[in-house]
């Protein structure tokens, strides 16, 4: 009996490790390292691989159905326009040119006159305007061309987008991946789903395939031409195929990149930045968050329904003290330099009149009744002790970091800061609902107008003022780049005055890049132009 | 004869309640976990009205009880619905995934037990002296090993240094031998203790001393009488380890990107996806009982005993 059952077992195990392997059959390999692959000679047929290596698998390929977009989209489509490196204006990428009449209600562009998809459909300014329409209806983003009255087609190479008012923060729609044209044609013919597993765009690549939890292969696109003015190759990369590589764990991706297996990662780890510097094989970018790190505080739960007390606890955070141990960028404004709409002079005066400043903090406590009368180190009144609590990202390791140096600061005026640890998703819900005394926050978007989401009365959160609604508006309409930075400066000056919100700093990102990747460009807000990039 | 089919059919009646069981205690879990699926994928920038309208398109907004029966009616066809963050039939992301989970746990499985019952085996016949000390000793220095770092560890030697090995990903059989090594030399003392201890338990038993008495040769005794009585225990324990074969390889995965189940579940836990935790919660949980149940069975019939014990 034992005999049977003994061999009973090793059969099946035999039989489970012949039909596992069996299922994984030939083709599905992740790609080794392309070093030996890599060369620039023009006389070898060599096909010439790009390597990239990002932390998370990506949702799906199409930028209308997706809630996050990476390299990997930003490679397959093509926007309309750019953004300068700098962000202080727009350039045409897809379009020809473009004007926006004097009212600023009006974009026009201009379009190429044989312009394909990568699979060589047509891409004409009908396409365009079925692609828009296409994205309002299932993108959860839909609301991006809200702004959008009509789209009309004036001519087979003009294409008019009539906008309900001016919106120059309508550009960083137009500009990101998710406002590009997809080919609406096919993914109507084979449906979302397999559109979402295949997505054809008119940018430099179209996906050859996707293998799920392991990469995604590109291919080339012949058919591509961009208007870029600040690139110097206009027409098709010069590297053959692009391999997409989710690599999650954070030393094996650098271990990658060190070997040479990979020739760039988005996402360097903040502890091995220092390594990375001293390689002399490898080049690393910075780039600094568009966007904020903060504290929203509950404005009207009581003791933080006092101003004074919010002011006193934006005096008492000393922010250059964050910056050097956790190497970041202090923010002073609700807006970084890495974002369309900021304004330096307005951080600086913010700086100014709301910089570290213990007396002046335990001032503001006291006058708000708030005094240490048994001696114990924490502020009372009326019996009372100032505890709070705060809620704390775990899964943003800066914020992490940052907390317990705040709990510490905000000790020395007497404030008794509980911490406690949620994921960042759990916090955004405890915030929409109020119930939070503060919490860590944070957000990356290229345009100030994302304020509108945070400190406009629609947004639901525990704080708003009919004035900063308004000026929140207004902004949204005026055209010009540099007046439109100092509306933004009035409305953070504004907000500042109640303080419902403490900036906090920004997170500087680092791209690292084999040294054999030259001609690689990068905008101040993170994005990626390959247009020149040789592999030697 | 008559008494073991009893024991099975019971057994195995007992095995479909305590499925459904867990079918109601693992949907009751999701239900009660905080955060709402839908507010945690929409970024900033999504308008009430289009949350609302993906609540109704997820069928969240029925009252819980009817999305259980929903849910279950459909997992009995096998229809484990779609992920809620890629759209795609949940199906197709674990049958992508799963056999690189298989083929690294299983291997490792086997590495595990081929190393450790011989070790098992030495030891307990060595009791005592250099070779059974250095043989657990060396087994518990590796049990203590925390995944993530033999992992890295062996990355650093043979992947970076001596270049020996591939680095990350599937490439292939040689990149299976980093994760398959970092995934069984921790766990095979278990086994390895397990071996030996019912080897030493056996060895003392009146039989072994007859079989020698009548002049059979040492190594007959050892396979016939000795291992086979004391791979009982050891058979059963190898189907209590089955269900860890899906899940049971996260933090491996991760470090070796190894494109199998892990991330998945991983992922899809933090993002509370429901669909894709539920199948695959529900698959492992389906597959411990199965293996409770053919373990519970087998010992059931190399031991008289336990059949009157239902």
């Amino acid at each position: 009996m034992e005999k049977k059952i003994g061999s009973l077992i090793v059969f099946f195990i035999l039989a489970g490790a012949v039909v596992a392997t069996g299922c994984i059959g030939g083709g599905t390999q992740t790609p080794s390292s392309s070093a030996s692959e890599s060369s620039t000679s023009t006389q070898t047929q060599k096909e010439v691989t790009l390597i990239i290596a990002i932390p998370e698998e990506i949702e799906g390929t199409d930028v209308q159905q997706v809630d996050w977009t990476n390299i990997v989209h930003r490679l397959i489509v093509q926007p309309l326009v750019v953004y300068t490196l700098d962000l202080k204006g727009v350039v045409p990428d897809l379009a020809e040119s473009f004007e926006v009449s004097e009212d600023g209600t009006e974009i026009i562009f201009n379009l190429p006159k044989d312009a394909k998809f990568s699979n060589g459909d047509p891409l004409t300014v009908e396409v365009i305007k079925k692609s828009v329409d296409r994205y309002r209806n299932i993108s959860p983003y839909a609301d991006d061309f809200a702004v959008v009255e009509d789209i009309i087609v004036k001519d087979p190479q003009t294409l008019v987008f009539k906008l309900k008012e001016p919106a120059n923060y309508f550009w960083a729609v137009l500009a990101s991946e998710y406002g590009a044209p997809v080919d609406v044609d096919l993914a109507n013919e084979i449906g979302d789903e397999a559109f979402n597993r295949k997505a054809v765009g008119s940018g430099p690549f179209e996906v050859e395939e996707w293998v799920q939890a392991s990469h995604v292969t590109l291919v080339k696109n012949p058919y591509y031409k961009t208007h870029i003015p600040f690139v110097k190759n206009k027409g098709p990369f010069k590297f053959d195929k692009v391999i997409v590589r989710f690599i999650p764990d954070d030393f094996t991706r650098v271990g990658e990149l060190e070997a040479g297996n990979v020739h760039v990662i988005i996402d360097v780890p903040l502890e091995q930045v220092e390594t990375l510097k001293n390689d002399p094989n490898i080049q690393l970018f910075s780039y600094l968050q568009p966007g904020i790190d903060y504290i929203m505080i509950n404005t009207q739960k009581p003791p933080l329904d006092n101003v004074n007390v919010r002011k006193a606890i934006a005096l008492a955070i000393n922010r250059e003290e964050l910056a050097t141990v956790l190497q970041v960028r202090p923010a002073h404004g609700y807006l970084s330099p890495a974002q369309v709409g900021y304004d330096e002079t307005t951080e600086k005066e913010l700086q100014n009149e709301y910089s570290y400043n213990l007396e002046e903090a335990k001032e503001l406590l006291a006058n708000a009744g708030w005094k240490d009368t048994d001696g114990d180190g924490i502020v009372d009144k009326d019996g009372e002790p100032l505890k709070l609590t705060l809620m704390v990202p775990l899964d943003s390791p800066m914020l992490k970091k940052a907390a317990p140096i705040i709990q510490s600061q905000l000790k020395t005026v007497g404030i008794d800061l509980e911490l406690r640890e949620y994921e960042y998703t759990y916090i955004r819900d405890m915030t929409r609902k109020g119930s939070f005394d503060m919490a860590m926050r944070f957000y990356w978007w290229s345009d100030a107008d994302i304020l509108i989401y945070i400190f406009h009365s629609d947004a639901e959160y525990p704080w708003s003022n009919p004035e900063v609604d308004k000026m929140l508006e207004e902004a949204r309409s005026i055209v010009d780049f540099t007046k439109r930075a100092k509306k933004y400066g009035e409305i953070q000056k504004t907000i500042a005055e109640e303080m419902p919100a403490i900036p906090l700093f920004s997170e500087y990102q680092y791209v690292g890049v084999r040294k054999e990747v030259e001609g690689l460009m990068i905008g101040i807000d993170g994005t990626l132009y390959l247009n020149d990039v040789e592999l030697s | 004869m008559g008494d073991l089919t009893e024991y099975t059919i019971k057994r195995l009646i007992i095995g479909v309640f305590i499925i459904l069981a867990v079918t109601v205690i693992l949907f009751g879990i999701m239900q009660a976990m905080p955060g709402d699926p839908i507010e945690l994928l929409a970024g900033e920038r999504v308008s009430p009205e289009k949350i609302a309208q993906l609540k109704a398109q997820w069928g969240l907004d029925k009252p819980v009880y009817m999305q259980y029966f929903y849910w279950l009616s459909r997992i009995i066809r096998g229809d484990f619905g779609r992920s809620m963050v890629t759209k795609l039939p949940v199906i197709e992301l674990i049958k992508a995934r799963l056999p690189y989970t298989l083929l690294l746990t299983g291997s490792a499985l086997i590495v595990e037990y081929v190393i450790a019952i011989p070790l098992g085996l030495l030891a307990a016949l060595k009791w005592g002296s250099k070779t059974d000390h250095v043989v657990v000793t060396l087994s518990i220095v590796l049990w203590s090993m925390p995944s993530f770092w033999l992992g890295v560890l062996l990355m650093i030697i043979f992947a970076i240094k001596l270049n020996l090995l591939p680095l990350s990903g599937y490439s292939g059989l040689k990149s299976l031998i980093l994760p398959l090594l970092t995934l069984s030399l921790p766990s095979l003392a278990g086994t390895l203790r397990l071996t030996r201890s019912e080897v030493l338990e056996v060895l003392r038993e009146d039989y072994v001393l007859t079989a020698y008495a009548k002049g059979l040769p040492k190594y007959k005794v050892l396979i016939k009488h000795v291992l086979r009585n004391a791979l009982v225990p050891v058979t059963v324990m190898f189907f209590l380890y089955l269900p860890w074969l899906i899940g049971g390889a996260v933090i491996v995965e991760t470090v070796f990107a190894w494109p199998g189940m892990g991330r998945l579940l991983w992922k899809s836990i933090t993002v509370q996806d429901y669909p894709v935790v539920q199948a695959i919660i529900f698959i492992i949980a389906l597959l411990t009982v199965i293996s409770n149940t053919i373990g519970d069975i087998v010992s059931a019939v190399l031991d008289p005993r336990i059949r009157e014990a239902l």
